[in-house]
Parts: structure tokens; C-alpha cells; sequence
């Protein structure tokens, strides 16, 4: 279940980003990652995942790790 | 073709009951569309969100627009204004907090107003509205010309998901929820822009075995012909474009009587072998038939749109006929119908008396050509018929017809001005040029506006700027007393001695290129120009008025 995840957020993040991303990609370390594609990555995860990211947790979401544990988390 | 198969494998994806953001973007939208038509977008909240997603629905038809967005004004004041092929307001009513609901439609009239004066291109307001009623907009949204409203409440699909959502205004700077942005990019990318931009399919041209139904009718039989409630909906779907003036042909490879049996036999067939214009059921290539079809009803390949279930003949078609459009039908028939609804140049902001009067007007047709094979003279034969031709001088109440005509007219039209309504206006309100509307009619039909003539007199020259006929006027072997008609009114033709015609040959266009050439005697260069004759020379100018 992680793994599968992982996996998609991994390709969600990369078809938004246009770029290919792993678990160490920031918003910092990707200049593609900015505050138009987050906006689209949060819908995006949102609709992929059936939840609703809480308003404040979305500007912290700002590494690959952070999203896959914070989504992990909620299917826990 | 590969762009051909990327739309026939993404059809399922773009035009699903329930799209999905993922699948959009998983979709490989690198576009190669040469057509690049520039947008101005308007705006006092977010259109990101959509713009995101609009990519694949450009591509599938065939653009790619370069938008041009603003900062976010409330005041809609368009600094530093550039020009552009089209023009959005994207409106959030509920920005202006100190004016009452009614002053708000009021107040953004008055920015379109002052919009309409900087651009003669469409302008889509793209709004909704709460808490007013639909009658209470109608009085107090003026909507200047070659102008909509949009209206996004109204979208189909959204009414079940919830058109507005605070939450979504804290992340994305728009209320539209997210729920709503694949919807609204699905209309504007393949309904709204091409509608604006001109795109216009006239026939849909459908298979039958797969298509309309499920099976296949020289192997199942007709008993076993499967007719589900989705190919009931997509018939009904084909029976409702035919009622807005869009001509239904029917191209199957199959005998004509198995064809006639299905449509006798099957009760819970919806389509009735009457709603087809023209049937094709031969076992022709399909591009053969459609090539017969096309020539039959006057039409240019551009205004065609085929739907077969079979990949290799819609190639095939796309090989030997690259202007007519297709849809591959899918086991699904919903997706079928969803992918024609949506199939960009079917829907339109409107539609004219002229539409509507098409395929009767066309139908007519076999009657005056059974009249015309009779022998009669030309007089006799336009006596018989009660042929009637009319023309109306600058007159502004024809200005939408017009407009639309000199948008859409492709095959009689010799210099492809493309004047949009608004341009039309203006003309008509100057001094220096005059615009012939010209309207037919005969005892079998009344075709409507079916012409125009925009045109100056400059000394002893009557210069003509614009010449467009509808399609539906040619063929019939008019087009001398039509042109030279609408000619002989116009003010000061008494003094002129010659006729000089602004012309561009194109590709689509060689029936009016063939008719200068043949009234001029000269060749019509392959630049734009003018072809110039001698009215002595012509002697027409002296025949029996109609």
C-alpha cells in the first residue's frame, strides 16, 4: 500500500513538475515547483487520494517526503 | 496521423461522464498545432486552475492558444490593452461587495461597452450568477455585439457537483471549486474558443453497424442488432443537431436494402432513414462515399465530421480527404456521444433563422434540378420556380447574419476579409462604403440572407472589397443575377465604368475564383489582388430584373 503510494505520488508530482522527481525533491530544489503547480499538485493528490489536505498543512507540504507521509498518514 | 490517434485514444479520457484530473495530465499533451490563435483574459480571480487543464482539449482541436493573462482588477480597466483574436472576462460578481446584485451586471455592461471599443474580436463574458433570477440578468446585462455571456451555473455536470467553494478560493485565488475546472476546461477548450473562433461543422456524417448500434447487420442480422440505452441517447443527440440545421448522412458499407431493413425492422431505433439527408451504402471506400456526400450537399470538406467505430477507415478517410474531421465511436456509445457534443465547431452560441431553414432549403434542391432538366429556358425556369432575390442597403439589422456569413463562407468568397460582426457595424454606419445584404427565396424555400456585397465607388470605379454567397445559393445557377444584381444597387454604379474586384485565391474558394475568371475572361493571379472589368464589356448590367 506505501509503496503504491508513494508511486503515485512520485508520478503525479513528475507529470505536474514536468520533471522527473524522487523522495528527496523540495520545493526549493525544483525550480519547476512553483506556486501554480503546487496549487495543481494539492487538486490533483486531492482527487487521486479522495481526501482534503487541511488549508494550513498545504503551504508545509513542500517536499516529495512530507506529501507521501502526510497522505500515508491519513490512510493509516 | 499520429495526432489522429492520440484524439481517438484520448476521447475516453476528455469526454468521460466524470473526468479525471489525474487522467488529464497523464495524457501526453506536447502540442504541434501550427494554429496559435492569441487570447486576452481578463480577469478579478484565478483561470490557473483551468488553464491547467486546457492542454489536451486544445490539442484534440487542433489549436494552441497563447494566452495572455492579466493581473487581478476588479475595475476591468484593460491597461495597457494589445490586441488579440479573442477576448474573456473572467468574472467573479461576488469581488464587489458594496454593490447591490443587480448594479453588478450593470457596472461590468458598461466594461464590455468600453471593450468594444478598443477590439472588433468576440468577447466571452464567463461568470455566474446567484441570488438574481434570470430575467433580472437579461434586463440588466447588454451584451454589445458579437459578445456572450456564459454562464457557468448553467454547465452541465457542474449543477450535481457545486459550482463555488470557499476552501478553494484560500488555495487557488477562485471560488470555482475543484471539482468544477476539468468541466469548464472541456467547454472552453473544445466549445467556447472554436465556437469563437469560427470553427463550424454543418454535416455529421455517421457509419451504422457499431455506431448506431451494437452489431453487425450482415452478420447478426437484424434481429440481432443490439440497440442499447446509450445509442438511444446518441441518436437522440444526432436528431437534435439535425433540428438546429445540421445535415445527418448516413455512409455505410453494407447493401441498401440491409441498411432499409434496419431502420424498418428496429422499433427502439430512435434515427429514422428520413433524418439522413443523404445515404451512402455502398461497398465504396468510405472516403468515396463522403466525397459523393460533400459534393451532394455543396458543403467543403472542412465542415464535415465522420463518426465510425473502424480506426483503419477513419484513416483512410483521413488520408485521402485531411480537411474532414473524425470521431472514432466506441464500444461505449456515451463516449460516442460525448465526444460529438463536444466535438469542436458542433455547439454554438447560437443559432440563426438561416440554420435552421438549411436542410429544407437543400431538400428543395432535387425538385429545381427535376424542374431544370425539363428543358426550360433560364427565364422559364426561374418564372417557374418563383425565384425571388432581394437586397437591403446598409442595413444593421442584418449585420449578425452577415458577420456569420463573411466568418464561415469559404468556397464563394473572393477576399477573405473575415469581418466580424462588428466590423459589419461599422461599415455600414460610414459614409464611404455600402453593404449588400442579399436574401432568395422560391416557391420551394426561403433561404434567407444568402449573400453579401461590401463595396465602395471611388470615381468611375466601383470597387468590391467583400463577395461572399452562401453555399446554399450555389448550384442552383444564380450566381450572374445574384452579384450582379446586388451590384446595380449600389449609389453612384450609374457613373462606373468598371468593376474591380478584391481577390485572394485559396484553396477552398475555386467556385468563386472560377466565376470571376469566367465573367472577367482573365486569370485570377495566385497573390492577392484585383481583377478590374469593363461594365460594357460585360452586358449584363442590362438584364431582365427578377
Amino acid at each position: 500500500m506505501q509503496n503504491s503510494i508513494r508511486k503515485d505520488v512520485l508520478e503525479i508530482i513528475g507529470l505536474i513538475l514536468k520533471t522527473s522527481v524522487n523522495m528527496k525533491t523540495t520545493r526549493v530544489s525544483s525550480p519547476n515547483w512553483d506556486s501554480l503547480s503546487h496549487m495543481e499538485l494539492i487538486f490533483t493528490l486531492e482527487e487521486r487520494f479522495s481526501m482534503e489536505f487541511p488549508e494550513e498543512k498545504i503551504g508545509e507540504l513542500d517536499t516529495v517526503k512530507k506529501i507521501v507521509e502526510f497522505i500515508e498518514d491519513g490512510r493509516n | 496521423m499520429r495526432h489522429l490517434i492520440w484524439n481517438f485514444e484520448s476521447e475516453p479520457i476528455l469526454f468521460a461522464s466524470n473526468i479525471s484530473r489525474v487522467a488529464l495530465h497523464q495524457l501526453n499533451i506536447e502540442n504541434g498545432s501550427k494554429y496559435r490563435p492569441k487570447i486576452n483574459v481578463w480577469r478579478n480571480h484565478a483561470i490557473e486552475p483551468v488553464l491547467n487543464l486546457i492542454h489536451p482539449y486544445m490539442k484534440y482541436a487542433g489549436f494552441n492558444a497563447q494566452f495572455s493573462v492579466s493581473d487581478y482588477d476588479d475595475s476591468f480597466s484593460f491597461s495597457a490593452y494589445k490586441g488579440a483574436d479573442i477576448e474573456i472576462l473572467w468574472f467573479d460578481p461576488t469581488n464587489y461587495t458594496r454593490l447591490d446584485e443587480l448594479a453588478k451586471w450593470s457596472w461590468i455592461s458598461e466594461r464590455l461597452s468600453r471593450l468594444r471599443q478598443l477590439t472588433n474580436r468576440p468577447i466571452l463574458l464567463i461568470s455566474w450568477y446567484e441570488g438574481v433570477s434570470k430575467t433580472d440578468i437579461d434586463v440588466m446585462l447588454k451584451m454589445p455585439s458579437d459578445s456572450y455571456f456564459i454562464n457557468l451555473s448553467g454547465l452541465c455536470g457542474i449543477e450535481s457537483t457545486g459550482l463555488l467553494e470557499e476552501r478553494a478560493k484560500q488555495i487557488s485565488g477562485t471560488l470555482l471549486s475543484p471539482k468544477t475546472h476539468c468541466k469548464i476546461a472541456q467547454s472552453l477548450g473544445c466549445r467556447w474558443l472554436p465556437a469563437a473562433l469560427g470553427f463550424n461543422i454543418r454535416a455529421v456524417l455517421v457509419d451504422l453497424d457499431n455506431t448506431l448500434h451494437e452489431g453487425i447487420v450482415v452478420e447478426d442480422d437484424v434481429t440481432g442488432l443490439n440497440i442499447t440505452d446509450g445509442h438511444q441517447k446518441l441518436h437522440e443527440s444526432l436528431i437534435a443537431l439535425k433540428n438546429k440545421g445540421l445535415f445527418l448522412c448516413l455512409v455505410s458499407r453494407n447493401e441498401v436494402a440491409d441498411v432499409e431493413r434496419v431502420f424498418e425492422k428496429k422499433v427502439d431505433y430512435r434515427l429514422k432513414l428520413s433524418d439522413f439527408s443523404v445515404v451512402e451504402a455502398s461497398w465504396d471506400k468510405k472516403s468515396s462515399a463522403i466525397s459523393r456526400i460533400v459534393e451532394k450537399l455543396n458543403l467543403g470538406l472542412e465542415s464535415v465530421l465522420f463518426i465510425d467505430d473502424n480506426s483503419g477507415e477513419l484513416i483512410e478517410v483521413a488520408k485521402s480527404l485531411e480537411a474532414v474531421s473524425l470521431i472514432h465511436a466506441k464500444r461505449d456509445p456515451e463516449i460516442t456521444r460525448a465526444s460529438l457534443e463536444n466535438f469542436p465547431g458542433i455547439w454554438r452560441f447560437s443559432y440563426s433563422a438561416e440554420d435552421f431553414k438549411r436542410i429544407s432549403d437543400w431538400s428543395a434542391n432535387n425538385e429545381r434540378k427535376r424542374i431544370r432538366d425539363t428543358g426550360l429556358s433560364e427565364q422559364e425556369y426561374l418564372d417557374e420556380l418563383q425565384v425571388r432575390i432581394g437586397f437591403a442597403l446598409d442595413e444593421i439589422n442584418d449585420a449578425e447574419r452577415l458577420g456569420s456569413l463573411s466568418q464561415k463562407t469559404n468556397q464563394f468568397n473572393l477576399s477573405f476579409n473575415r469581418f466580424h460582426v462588428t466590423d459589419i457595424k461599422r461599415i455600414i454606419e460610414a459614409n464611404d462604403t455600402t453593404v449588400i445584404s442579399v436574401t432568395l427565396s422560391d416557391r420551394l424555400s426561403d433561404s434567407g440572407i444568402i449573400g453579401m456585397v461590401v463595396a465602395t465607388v471611388d470615381e468611375k470605379t466601383c470597387k468590391i472589397r467583400e463577395l461572399c454567397l452562401s453555399c446554399r445559393a450555389m448550384g442552383r445557377g444564380l450566381e450572374d443575377l445574384i452579384i450582379f444584381g446586388a451590384l446595380k444597387q449600389m449609389p453612384g454604379i450609374a457613373f462606373c465604368d468598371r468593376l474591380e474586384f478584391l481577390v485572394e485565391r485559396k484553396e477552398r474558394n475555386s467556385p468563386a475564383i472560377t466565376w470571376l475568371e469566367k465573367i472577367s475572361g482573365k486569370n485570377v493571379p495566385m497573390q492577392q489582388g484585383d481583377v478590374t472589368i469593363c461594365i460594357s464589356k460585360l452586358g449584363v448590367f442590362n438584364e431582365t430584373e427578377i
